[in-house]
């Protein structure tokens, strides 16, 4: 009888602590997977920031170079290895399409060595010694020789940074991209930050328990869980071909990303003015201050940091938007920096997606490191919200 | 022109108005006739105050004028010269000691949030109303029953329209069974893990867990999904492929797999911060009761806090499910485009918000059948979500009503 109990009193014991197991084991995996996730980015995307060149002491360059500046840069190539090479093309297709224009300028002020890019091809055979490459086997030959001889130089590659879209994955860069996505963020933000807090003051503070507010907030709660591809047809349909406005701008862009964080908005608001405690607002009413004063000069003030912290994180939210953007056109190939929200201009994670739609390897590259640049803002933006969360935290007693 | 001007003479009115308020203040604290709530003032002096005022506004609007060097046509200049009017008119109208400018300016500002509550209600209504609009048209062209049970999707490119086959075929089915198979494989995943993650936080996890594990979830649902697109390509696919090629199975590099296998990671912070939410939520006194009566921790949770909570986590699973029919990004990249009417999730397979993305990509004409039938994919999928989460949200209204 009590052996029997006993076995029963295991048994359930046994069973909770496989239950439990069974918890940990699933924060475990969500904790993997995010390990797993930027392992891979990391270790796919660290090449983006660096990139292999040539570097030409000038009294190893001959004197006489051919007028081409593509053939200049075989002749000076081929008189630095001192062997023969058995095809020029082989020589010119182990740099960068930018190497002819880098000679050019090196010439036209010949200042330190002359500093050529190799072709995405080379550059990812020095970073990861693929064998399936599409280096042809003189082609490796050159390059080791270059290698020996001690020129080939591993550097931070600015490029990625300063440069806009290209189809030489070795030129191509964020910072259209990047500008891109700062404007269409800024228009966003114009946008819908005044529109979303009033709503929230309204709400919160003026709106009486009614059949309005009621529509209102199930309308705003709806919203904020509308598939976001459904705000992309909504803006092509309205601002496009109803209103008119210019297509692949910021500026259509940016209305329908403030459509997208307008509920969110307003729920973050909505809290911070919540929190508030209305003895505040007792004793501003108390005092003879308007509804107006109460809500402009007391409630809002105090709820400014939850405010902030609730824009910075729908900000983060819609840094990472893509699907709505491709539907308005922003997936334009840019390479200039747009000048203005009414130009043609694309977003970084548009920048990732056009990228990782590319068939070569070094693409791949970029992209991955293009997410790595997107999640360090994000990183930062979250950090922000955080920190402004701590920092400005009231416990009302 | 006209707008600037608007804007500026009604701003104008408002300081206006603050401005005569605290002189009307100033002289009821001087002491003049407080009974009965107005205090004579001379007409001299009203004028003067009118004139004065409206000199601003007068004197703004020539300022804008000749910034903007030359009037923009004869209507816009009347209708300066009519808001001029119309500022004069309620100069004199309120301009006396009998305005409350308190209860105007309170008015005014009430009206001003009042409107901006509207643009949630506009958003909705333009969403309904542009996709009715556009799927209308696209029924014009080809029947909805063909649409809805129609197995043949090949929304044909017509570069000219007396081209032959312009018009392609528009069955919907195959889009709809790819959505749904993607959707019960990221669940299947994302559902199970997410609870567990959240009665790990809710119910086992330490305090100091918790601030470790909760910025962890909070970070995986902060990665974008175009990441998750690509870790779906660059790592899931190639992995999945060599593991199927290991048993001697074909895995597809893009296969519903793979995009609903992602999806599913992507989604299971969302799921465990909702139930996470409603776990916490469960009275207490319930809990301690049950471990008070000899139950162990797995006979509280499974007996009576899930049991508790079940109305709130079937509303979570119902917003996972609406998020998982609406992801695009990842499905984009890692799923298939070809219509493809399969039950094997190894096999690429092709949804509604891909065939949204690659409608209508690039260059569109509103009139061709193809770029309308988007609109047609988008009115589904607007209408799925928002039974979806309309049933949610009622559901967990009904269960906050239960234990607030």
């Amino acid at each position: 009888m009590i052996d029997h109990k006993n076995r029963s009193f295991y048994r359930r014991h046994w069973r909770d602590r496989v239950f439990r197991r069974v918890a940990v084991g699933c924060v475990g995996f969500a904790v993997l997977a995010l390990l797993t996730l930027l392992t891979s980015i990391i270790s796919q995307g660290w090449g983006a920031f660096v990139s292999y060149s040539v570097e030409i002491q000038a009294q190893d360059i001959p004197p006489n170079l051919p007028s081409s500046d593509r053939a200049a840069v075989v002749a000076i190539i081929t008189s630095f290895l001192q062997t023969p090479v058995a095809s020029k093309q082989d020589v010119i297709r182990l740099f960068s399409a930018d190497a002819g224009s880098q000679l050019v300028a090196w010439l036209k002020q010949p200042q330190g060595p002359l500093r050529l890019t190799l072709s995405d091809d080379a550059d990812m055979v020095l970073k990861h010694s693929y064998q399936d490459s599409p280096l042809k086997a003189e082609q490796r030959k050159i390059l080791n020789d270059l290698k020996t001889l001690g020129v080939v130089r591993r550097n931070v590659h600015f490029t990625f940074f300063t440069a806009g879209d290209s189809r030489e994955p070795e030129l191509v860069g964020i910072y259209s991209a990047l500008m891109g996505s700062l404007l269409t963020l800024a228009t966003a933000f114009v946008m819908a930050f005044p529109i979303g807090v009033m709503t929230a003051i309204y709400l919160t503070e003026y709106a009486k328990p009614s059949a309005w507010r009621t529509w209102v907030e199930i309308n705003i709660n709806n919203l904020a869980a509308v598939p976001s591809i459904v705000f992309g047809l909504l803006g092509l349909s309205l601002f496009i071909q109803f209103l008119g406005w210019p297509r692949s701008t910021p500026l259509v862009g940016g209305a329908v990303l403030a459509l997208i964080i307008l509920p969110t908005l307003v729920i973050a608001t909505t809290a911070a003015l919540k929190s508030v405690p209305t003895s505040i607002r007792m004793a501003a009413l108390a005092m003879g201050a308007s509804k107006t004063q109460m809500v402009f000069h007391h409630v809002v003030p105090y709820s400014i940091p939850g405010i902030m912290t609730g824009s910075i994180l729908s900000m983060a939210h819609i840094l990472g938007e893509t699907a709505p953007l491709l539907l308005i056109g922003m997936v334009a190939f840019i390479v200039d920096v747009p000048g203005g929200i009414t130009e043609a201009a694309t977003t970084l994670p548009v920048q990732i997606f056009l990228w990782s739609e590319s068939p070569e390897r070094a693409f791949a590259e970029k992209t991955a490191g293009a997410i790595l640049v997107l999640l360090v803002f994000l990183l930062i933006m979250n950090a922000l919200a955080i920190i402004l969360r701590h920092r400005h935290q009231k416990t009302w007693s | 022109m006209v707008t600037p001007s608007l804007v500026l003479g009604l701003g104008l009115l408002v300081l206006m108005q603050r401005l005569w308020a605290l002189r009307g203040m100033r002289k009821l604290s001087q002491g003049v006739s407080p009974v009965s709530g107005t205090f004579s003032l001379d007409h001299t002096a009203r004028w003067g105050q009118v004139v004065w005022l409206n000199g601003i506004v007068l004197a703004a609007f020539t300022v804008l004028a000749y910034l903007s060097l030359s009037w923009p046509s004869l209507l816009g200049s009347w209708l300066s010269v009519g808001i001029l009017l119309l500022g004069w008119g309620l100069c004199w109208r309120y301009l006396t000691t009998r305005c409350h400018a308190r209860a105007i300016g309170e008015g005014m500002v009430i009206t001003l949030l009042r409107l901006s509550s509207l643009v949630a209600i506009f958003t909705t209504a333009a969403i309904i109303l542009s996709l009715t609009f556009e799927a209308m048209a696209f029924f014009r062209l080809v029947s909805p029953w063909d649409f809805l049970f129609g197995t043949h999707w090949s929304p044909q490119m017509a570069l000219r329209s007396d081209q032959t086959g312009s018009s392609g075929s528009f069955g919907a089915i195959p889009l709809f069974a790819g959505t749904l198979m993607m959707t019960v494989i990221a669940l299947s995943l994302a559902l199970p893990l997410g609870l567990f993650s959240a009665i790990f936080l809710s119910q086992y996890a330490t305090r100091r867990q918790r601030f470790w594990l909760k910025p962890i979830l909070e970070i995986l649902s902060g990665i974008p999904s175009v990441v998750y697109g690509f870790f779906a390509v660059a790592v899931i696919a190639p992995a999945l492929r060599d593991f199927g090629a290991y048993w001697g199975l074909t895995v597809m590099t893009e296969s519903a797999l793979v995009a609903g296998s992602v999806m599913g990671i992507m989604i299971i912070p969302l799921v465990s911060s909702l139930c996470d939410d409603v776990l916490s939520a469960v009275p207490k006194r319930l809990k301690e009761g049950a471990l008070a009566l000899g139950a162990t921790s797995h006979e509280v949770i499974t007996g009576v806090v899930v049991p508790a909570a079940l109305p709130g986590i079937i509303s979570a699973f119902i917003l996972a499910f609406s998020r998982a029919v609406g992801e695009t990004m990842i499905v984009v990249m890692a799923a298939g485009i070809a219509a493809n009417l399969t039950a094997n999730p190894l096999e690429p397979v092709t949804t509604v918000t891909v065939q949204i993305v690659k409608l209508l990509i690039g260059d569109q004409e509103f009139d061709s059948p193809k770029t309308l039938s988007a609109y047609a994919l988008g009115f589904v999928l607007f209408f799925i979500t928002l039974m979806m989460n309309i049933v949610a949200m009622n559901r967990i209204k009904a269960y906050r009503a239960r234990y607030d």
